[in-house]
């Protein structure tokens, strides 16, 4: 279950979870995720953006990360302010680059020749200002920025 | 629940629950592929509940409207709301699946 890696402070302005390398993870990630960024004023559009990015970030991570099968630990960040949110999500799985898996979508096929792969990835490079992946050792590190509209404050 | 089924005058009614993400498009898949498979008419996706679909959920309603199609059969997707609406036109969903505004015109002739 998602947990704070630290008692919640009254005002933060970072959400930091550890979460299990299941994606039965997810519906709770996003309802905290959802809870702290409607604290923040951010709108409904950029809350799905958010949860659908860590969606499909977390769910490559679980499908491909762990050839052991075994019990992993995922950790996802969010900062907010007045331009931007910001997600982090390091694991400690394979070495795996979203940035460089990229197949093509064809957004205008008809539907025979529609094809079913490739569309979580392009989510998140549609819904997503920037995609940054570094490999730190052991760890893949995903950041992932959305800018916001100059409306939302912080 | 991912998805309920009913059949009103011979049409087939799949209802979705408020979410569908990689935790159980599976079991999703199960129900809808298995309604279109039987159905003997069109198949009407109900998605009045749906708050939230990931990629998972969308290839499901692909896979079904392909199966439709291939077997001279129609999958009608009705009462989307706006943020998923949102999310089938980004993905160039909406251009090619049937989506019509309420029940009622998903079941007229």
């Amino acid at each position: 279950m998602a947990r704070s890696t630290k008692r919640d402070a009254p005002v933060t302005d970072r959400l930091a979870l550890i979460i299990a390398n299941r994606v039965d993870e997810l519906a709770p990630l996003a309802d905290r995720v959802s809870s702290f960024l409607g604290s923040k004023g951010v709108g409904t559009e950029d809350i799905y953006a958010v949860n659908l990015v860590l969606d499909e970030v977390i769910t490559n991570i679980v499908s491909y990360g762990y050839p052991d099968d075994g019990a992993h630990e995922i950790a996802v960040a969010v900062t907010v302010d007045d331009r931007r949110i910001t997600v982090v999500v390091r694991d400690d799985g394979r070495p795996f680059d979203p940035t460089e898996q990229a197949p093509a979508v064809d957004v205008d096929s008809d539907l025979e020749d529609r094809s079913i792969g490739g569309l979580g990835l392009f989510f998140v490079r549609q819904m997503m200002t920037s995609v940054a992946y570094r490999r730190d050792g052991t760890t893949n590190e995903v950041t992932l920025v959305r800018a916001l509209p100059a409306t939302v404050r912080g | 629940m991912v998805a309920t089924h009913e059949d009103i005058n011979g049409i087939s009614v799949v209802k979705t629950g408020p979410r569908i993400d990689s935790a159980n498009a599976g079991a999703f898949e199960t129900v809808l592929v298995e309604v279109v498979n039987d159905a003997t008419g069109r198949t009407v996706l109900d998605l009045s509940e749906l708050g939230y679909i990931s990629s998972a959920g969308l290839r499901v309603i692909l896979l079904a409207a392909k199966t439709a199609k291939k077997a001279g059969r129609e999958l009608v997707l009705c009462h989307m709301q706006p943020t998923i609406r949102e999310i089938f036109d980004v993905s160039g969903f909406a251009r090619i699946l049937t989506i019509v505004p309420t029940r009622d015109d998903a079941l007229a002739t």
